[in-house]
């Protein structure tokens, strides 16, 4: 592993937990919060899940996986296992989840697969990444996910060191659904902003799909 | 919100020491030896309570009351500036000024920064954005105004200096020295510009063989340029307390020199020389300096050097971390008296904790400061002190004062794995250190990391007063004749360095009366150059407007020539009368000098006297007057053993100031070495100094063959 995160925070005990699946659903279908290429990330997941990826941070307009690799031809490994992944066939939707995901269903991933690296730590990614896409409302901030759907559970930092000595970018996560899905703020953006969104993608994507996917 | 901290000897343990600190607080608030703390961050400033981490530190030439400071405080984007944190009273109060754009349209930053003025008291910048790439931003409006990008040069840790020396060759040459990590091994590169920023030109240095860290630079007065950095030569198997991994590396700590304003720097040789000598020294490497099972831990791997130059006469600091028989990673202080070609090292710290983060910096009267931090894991919680170490002996000794201590678990915004960031602030303008750290806030309604300027006179005792009686203006009571006084004091350098002083207004009123004295005012003067200080300067100095009688009083431990020239006009408005005055010094210091031998290792016994110049012809002897008054000039006898004679050397010393040391070099004669060299030193070896100790004058030494 090339980041060693280090997260100390601070558990909000005003932030009740339910149902974990019902509230990643009901995050998941607050339309506010995401953009128009959102579904596409939902019906990823079970792909990442196939080449083992336990998390992932959607960016405004890129997926990351979470491992990182010391170059770019490391990682094209695992840049081909999510490609092949990709075009398989995914499961069916969860009852909650079929009109959102209509769109996709039974028809080949819309984007590709690629690798790059990653502003965080210098480390290289596997990615799908366009310059078109939209997986989070623009200019997301905290206040609406508050607003939205609520405060988080706990508020934690992380900070990710990278090989070089500039400032490491400092995380300001904002958990719900028991840590399943984090919006994160960076320091390195403006203030409020959300920069991306980190969802465990063994728990997300069995609530969204049949079947445990 | 400002405190006040005594100074508190090393050997106080933190919690003992915050304890002593609080209580001579209440005590005795400002003692004489005290550093000065400010919280630059008010909850006005600051609203958002951010870290404000790794800060950097300038003080302008032209007028030291105004000084600025950079930090981790907030972001430029598109529609936002990041700030610098600007004082125009010495540091009393500070105002956050944002005037750093984005320096190109998606470049996110800052991600490092260093902060300078050049001689005009212009201000630039060093910042890192996003890409990687670094700019030089430079002052081209008014102080507070915007300022201006250059072009992107560079990567990682940009840092920064503008020459300054008037009349040098490298005048406003702007050096931003950086890590380039676009090869294999990360190399240390200088760029230089002559137009500050607006062109960069890039200069490979540093050594291809080992990955390169830690590139910092400094200038010298005669425009000869330093840098230092690190070789990474491998792991060492020794962890901190709590870490488990490896938090040390074997490293060298070079310094090359340019004598070409930044074209080549090779005038030490193709990588430099070492600054502790060929063998490698174990140095920090780590995410978890402190105990990572007792709190917070702070990232310390290009945290482990520093450079600085003596603004007088050219000797060059080294700052540098090493891990020694202690077990602990220790601050040394290497000095060199010949450009860089050899070097002397001693400790700083006393081997009973860990520390990190050394700065250096050297006033100009020749008083080293050593700002680092140590930790403290005795106790449940891991306690982080900033320290200030000061040398009056050109680093042969040193005293030093817990700045402050903190525990960064509770504060909210202190990040593990960062806190205050690689590296702090140290200046030195004058007589004065000025530094910055990233400390527990002071007087703010959430505590938490803040910048926190701290202030702190060299230390020397000024030995030489000049009292000179001035009178200026038209009374309009009959304390003197009708008439315009003028009063014009002249000050000559005579020496041929730099000469700092200070001067103070003490207003004497009539009716028997004392009136105000006003605080002390740096100057400085170079080699033969000369100032005047004339009636509307002292009036603006004591705020006076009208009449004003009293004493310019200067002090200073260098001889100067002062002379005060009195005119005075009557009723014809022109000059009338005329004197002249020299004005005579008198001693501020009572009592004898007192010179000794100094070994420069002591560790090491009488092989500590052991010092011969690059040539390995001399020997070199260090002399300090440890004593309360100048010593005159002396004679230094050096006794060489050769096959079973003595062979005695005399060598000629100049006159010591209380308290400081000089450097002088025997000629090692033929045969001394069969196969070792031992020789006695005898200082005032021909007794023309009145000592307060004459039996402490000798040292036997002793060279391996």
């Amino acid at each position: 592993m090339l980041v060693l995160p280090l997260v100390f925070g601070l558990a909000l005990p005003t932030a009740g937990r339910g149902d974990q699946a019902s509230d990643v659903v009901k995050i998941l279908s607050t339309r506010t919060l995401w953009g128009k290429d959102f579904p596409a990330a939902l019906s990823s997941l079970p792909h990442w899940n196939r080449i083992d990826e336990r998390t992932v941070a959607l960016f405004p307009d890129r997926i990351l996986g979470a491992t990182p690799f010391r170059t770019a031809e490391a990682a094209q490994p695992t840049r081909v296992a999510l490609s092949q992944a990709l075009s398989q066939t995914r499961p069916s939707p969860a009852p909650a989840f079929v009109e959102l995901l209509r769109g996709l269903t039974g028809r080949p991933f819309p984007f590709q697969s690629d690798v790059v690296q990653s502003v965080d730590d210098d480390s290289y990614r596997v990615a799908i990444t366009d310059s078109n896409l939209q997986f989070l409302a623009p200019r997301l901030t905290v206040k609406q996910v508050e607003t939205g759907i609520g405060r988080p559970e706990a508020v934690t930092t992380q900070v990710i060191q990278s090989e070089r000595d500039r400032r490491p970018v400092a995380l300001t996560l904002h958990s719900y659904a028991n840590g399943a899905i984090i919006f994160a703020e960076s320091d390195w953006m403006p203030p409020g902003l959300i920069d991306r969104v980190i969802l465990n993608v063994p728990v997300v994507s069995a609530i969204v799909f049949r079947g445990g996917q | 919100m400002r405190i006040y901290f005594p100074s508190v000897g090393r050997c106080l343990y933190s919690s003992r020491a915050r304890f002593v600190a609080a209580a001579l607080v209440l005590a005795v608030p400002g003692g004489a030896s005290a550093a000065t703390l400010v919280d630059i961050a008010t909850d006005a400033t600051d609203p958002r309570n951010l870290a404000d981490t790794e800060p950097s530190i300038a003080v302008s030439p032209v007028d030291p009351t105004k000084i600025a400071v950079v930090t981790f405080s907030e972001n430029w984007g598109p529609n936002a500036m990041a700030p610098v944190w600007k004082s125009d009273d010495g540091g009393v109060t500070w105002r956050k000024v944002f005037q750093i754009p984005q320096p190109a349209p998606g470049v996110f930053g800052p991600g490092d920064q260093k902060i300078a003025f050049d001689s005009t008291g212009k201000l630039y910048v060093a910042e890192l954005g996003s890409g990687p790439r670094d700019f030089i931003y430079r002052q081209t409006g008014a102080p507070d105004a915007p300022l201006t990008p250059g072009v992107a040069y560079g990567d990682d840790q940009p840092h920064l200096d503008v020459d300054k020396t008037a009349g040098g060759s490298c005048l406003n040459r702007l050096y931003s020295p950086w890590l380039n990590f676009g090869l294999a091994n990360p190399r240390s590169t200088v760029s230089d510009s002559i137009n500050f920023g607006a062109a960069m030109t890039d200069v490979a240095v540093g050594n291809t063989a080992f990955p390169n860290r830690t590139s910092r630079i400094a200038l010298a007065p005669d425009g000869k340029a330093y840098v230092v950095y690190k070789t990474r030569e491998g792991s060492v198997p020794f962890s901190l307390p709590g870490s488990g991994g490896s938090d040390f590396e074997n490293a060298h700590f070079n310094v090359m020199r340019s004598d070409d304003c930044g074209g080549t720097w090779s005038a030490l040789g193709a990588t430099g020389v070492s600054v502790h000598g060929p063998t490698a020294v174990q140095t920090l490497f780590t995410n978890n300096f402190g105990n990572p099972t007792k709190g917070k831990v702070a990232r310390a791997r290009s945290s482990d050097a520093w450079i600085a130059v003596n603004p007088s006469n050219g000797d060059v600091f080294v700052a540098y971390v090493s891990r020694d028989t202690t077990g602990f990673s220790q601050i040394y202080a290497a000095r060199s008296t010949d450009r860089g070609a050899s070097w002397t090292s001693t400790r700083v710290t006393d081997g009973t904790r860990h520390a990190g983060y050394p700065n250096v910096a050297v006033t100009e009267d020749g008083v080293v400061g050593v700002l680092y931090i140590d930790f403290d894991d005795s106790g449940p919680a891991t306690l982080f002190s900033h320290r200030f170490a000061r040398s009056l002996d050109q680093g042969a000794t040193w005293t030093d004062e817990v700045l402050q201590t903190m525990d960064p678990g509770p504060l909210a915004n202190a990040a593990s794995g960062f806190l205050w960031g690689d590296y702090e602030g140290l200046t030195a303008a004058g007589s004065t250190f000025y530094g910055v750290f990233t400390g527990r806030s002071i007087g703010r309604a959430v505590a938490q990391l803040d910048p926190i300027f701290f202030k702190v006179d060299s230390g020397r005792q000024p030995s030489l007063q000049y009292a000179v009686k001035f009178v200026c203006g038209k009374p309009n009571t009959p304390v003197a004749a009708p008439g315009q006084y003028f009063t014009a004091i002249n000050v000559h350098n005579p020496a041929r360095q730099p000469v700092a002083f200070k001067k103070k207004i003490a207003v004497a009123l009539p009716g028997e009366k004392a009136g105000p004295v006003t605080q002390f005012f740096d100057v400085k003067l170079r080699p033969d150059e000369a100032l005047e200080i004339d009636c509307p300067d002292i009036l603006k100095h004591a705020r006076a407007r009208d009449f004003l009688k009293g004493f310019v009083v200067i002090e200073t431990s260098f001889e100067l020539d002062v002379v005060a020239v009195y005119t005075a006009a009557g009723s014809t408005r022109q000059v009338e009368t005329l004197f002249i005055e020299r004005v005579p010094q008198r001693s501020l210091q009572s009592g004898l000098p007192d010179l000794v031998p100094v070994n420069p290792q002591p560790s090491s016994g009488k092989f500590g006297f052991c010092r011969r110049d690059p040539s390995g012809g001399n020997l070199v002897v260090t002399v300090k007057n440890q004593g309360v008054a100048p010593a005159a000039a002396s004679h230094t006898t050096v006794n060489f053993a050769v096959g079973g004679t003595v062979s005695p050397v005399s060598v000629n010393t100049p006159m010591i100031m209380a308290g400081a040391s000089v450097d002088v070099s025997a000629a090692l004669p033929p045969g001394c070495f069969r196969p070792d060299c031992s020789f006695q030193i005898v200082v005032d070896a021909a007794h023309e100094v009145a000592e307060s100790d004459e039996g402490n004058n000798g040292a036997d030494g002793l060279c391996l063959g």
